[in-house]
């Protein structure tokens, strides 16, 4: 899969994760860890950029005398998802003629 | 290696970067360390399930592009907002400084007129001069018959003279009306050469 696709396919993963809940880092890695295999040197710059073109927000809760990082989604992140499940049914469907077609 | 080692070996590899950057992307790993930590892995392996210590520092540098970006990107757009600036200022003070500008091309219109009007009734002298020349001819010769033959050869003689007058005249006005041509297209000329100037000086 070509880097630029990748990366944006990632992302969605991320928002999706986060739309059933706020999450932490680790967490999120576990969660996408049945899907994709992905390590934090991947996930952070993803957090870092859905951060910066506010997709989610970042707030701080104590846990165990340390502070951990929550991610939460907003509304331009579902809008996000919302995007990408129209596109791609779009993609679906010339997926499926180019299938029946080489038949 | 140990967290320690890790993160020292780390700010090596990401020399350029300003530190609140380094920082930020510190707390990100320690926390996943910790929280491995908590699940039962050993320092040493909760370090290395980071990964590649290189991948891991590109990830950084990779991201501090990122943001860099974003700055320069808000940064062009202050210089964007003073140009959006100047053409809000242009096309408020449309009415002002048109009006101005209308009122300068006005006078210098109604000057140029002026001067072209005193053509026109030089010309006007010309065509009455030669009219009325043609006339006291003709009527001169009628005046031959009906009156006296003097009376006659004076309203020739005047007529001519008429005539002659508004050759004379015809070939001044010409003259004029070649050399006010020519004015204007110098004036035209300078008045382009100024925008030029100006446009190349641009």
């Amino acid at each position: 899969m070509s880097t630029q696709l990748g990366r944006s396919l990632i992302e969605l993963c991320v928002l999706a994760v986060l739309k059933r809940g706020d999450s932490y880092g680790y967490q999120i890695i576990k969660d996408l860890g049945d899907y994709i295999e992905i390590s934090e040197s991947t996930l952070y710059p993803i957090l870092r950029r859905l951060e910066q073109n506010e997709s989610l927000e970042v707030y701080t809760v104590e846990h165990n005398s340390r502070l951990r990082k929550y991610y939460k989604i907003t509304d331009a992140g579902r809008a996000k998802i919302e995007e990408f499940k129209i596109e791609w049914k779009e993609i679906l469907k010339i997926y499926n003629f180019i299938v029946s077609e080489g038949e | 290696m140990n967290k320690n080692q890790f993160f020292e070996e780390l700010r090596k590899k990401c020399n350029g970067i300003p530190k609140s950057e380094l920082e930020k992307s510190f707390e990100f790993y320690e926390e996943t360390i910790a929280d491995r930590i908590e699940d039962g892995m050993t320092e040493d392996e909760a370090v290395a399930a980071l990964g590649d210590i290189d991948e891991v520092a590109e990830s950084i540098l990779q991201n501090a592009s990122l943001t860099a970006l974003v700055k320069n990107k808000f940064e062009k757009s202050k210089h964007s907002i003073n140009k959006s600036l100047w053409i809000t200022l242009i096309i408020i003070g449309f009415p002002l400084w048109f009006s101005i500008l209308l009122a300068g091309f006005s006078i210098v219109f109604s000057l140029y007129i002026a001067v072209w009007s005193i053509i026109i009734s030089l010309y006007a002298i010309v065509f009455a001069f030669g009219l009325s020349g043609i006339a006291s001819v003709i009527a001169g010769f009628i005046f031959m018959f009906v009156k006296t033959v003097p009376v006659g050869i004076c309203s020739i003689g005047a007529g001519s003279l008429l005539v002659g007058l508004c050759g004379i005249m015809f070939i001044l006005s010409k003259k004029i009306t070649q050399s006010l041509i020519k004015f204007t297209k110098i004036c035209m000329l300078s008045v382009k050469s100024l925008f030029i100037k100006s446009g190349g000086a641009n």
